[in-house]
């Protein structure tokens, strides 16, 4: 009884392990000109979204939400509205910070990690052009329904952080849905893209840098 | 000259409640902000971490009562000299709490404000931390 029990509980873990299944060749030939379809037929998005961290030392998990506006080719507005204020809004070459208590402006040329960061917001977004990448090696996975790509950093800079970034597709590849980003130590964060509006007209103001 | 004031509702006196805050931290020229999750453990003793905006962990921290120490910090941050700058700021920080009095000392000061911002400044590094409350709807 208790050998086939242990039977069936290796058999089980052996599933689980299988459910995520890196793509042959062919597959990530096909899903990635599916996604770079889609990401080429997005202009816009906005989209509310919702961003977990689970800290291990307090044994705790942190939600904070906020909307997201995104305008081709390089315009975004990720905006936390609880439980506090943070705006970061990305203009071209130019990118401003609005804290509770300051706002900063930033030229990315002159900035590297702003330049990382901005790439990763761009990439992780659109999902487009996410296997050309020169900042990441991406390799392409499935697991049940959903396809997900695994971003592992090769910039000094982000390899110190981040030990690799996860971008989840919906099932019919036309949407980033989620975004894993998982530290050094083993902690993640994710945020869950929600109720998306695909170019709709968006007002330059949100873009606005002062 | 600094005077006490009374602070509603602030620190954290409740071993189970969990406590945020925005925290901006300026160095001259430089700022950075983030969010300061902090637990009391018991009444010396707190754990917590800080976080910035994106999630990503900047440290995490233990004070026993007396000493503060640092872990999980990313190697831009991991140098002896922050972690040494940090920990004794922090360790001050926390054996004030409890009181909420407002205290001036040759190298630091902290002032607790009516609306519960907390300010600390390291006099001799010119560093200040100023803990916003973050209140959950």
């Amino acid at each position: 009884m208790l050998r086939s029990f242990i039977i069936l509980l290796t058999c089980l873990s052996a599933l689980s392990v299988m459910g995520q299944t890196k793509l042959t060749s062919e597959q990530e030939k096909q899903v990635l000109a599916k996604m770079e379809q889609s990401s080429n037929a997005l202009h816009s998005l906005q989209c509310d979204f919702v961003q977990s961290k689970r800290m291990k030392i307090l044994s705790k998990e942190m939600q904070s939400k906020g909307v997201l506006y995104f305008k081709k080719p390089d315009k975004v507005r990720w905006q936390y509205t609880t439980p506090y204020d943070y705006t970061f809004i990305m203009n071209g070459d130019k990118v401003q910070i609005k804290s509770a208590k300051k706002t900063k402006n930033f030229d990315i040329q002159g900035n590297k990690i702003f330049r990382q960061i901005t790439t990763i917001i761009l990439n992780t977004v659109t999902g487009g052009g996410i296997k050309n990448s020169v900042d990441f090696d991406v390799t392409l996975y499935k697991q049940d329904d959903v396809y997900f790509a695994k971003m592992l950093p090769k910039k000094k800079e982000v390899k110190q952080v981040y030990a690799a970034i996860e971008v989840y597709f919906n099932p019919a590849l036309t949407m980033v849905e989620n975004i894993k980003m998982i530290e050094k130590s083993g902690e993640y964060t994710t945020v869950k893209l929600l109720s998306p509006k695909v170019n709709t007209t968006i007002n330059e103001s949100i873009f606005k840098v002062n | 000259m600094l005077t006490d004031s009374v602070v509603v509702d602030t620190v954290v006196t409740d071993t189970a409640e969990i406590r945020q805050y925005n925290l901006l931290l300026e160095a001259g020229p430089h700022q950075i902000s983030g969010i300061c999750v902090m637990k009391m453990v018991s009444p010396t003793e707190v754990i917590g971490t800080v976080i910035n905006e994106f999630g990503l962990t900047a440290f995490d921290f233990e004070y026993n009562g007396k000493k503060t120490k640092l872990s999980n910090l990313p190697p831009f941050l991991d140098k002896w000299y922050i972690r040494k700058v940090l920990q004794a700021d922090m360790s001050f920080f926390f054996s004030k709490l409890p009181k909420q009095k407002n205290v001036r000392k040759i190298s630091r000061l902290i002032t607790f404000s009516p609306d519960g911002e907390i300010t600390l400044i390291n006099i001799r590094f010119k560093i200040k931390y100023t803990f916003t409350p973050i209140i959950e709807e």
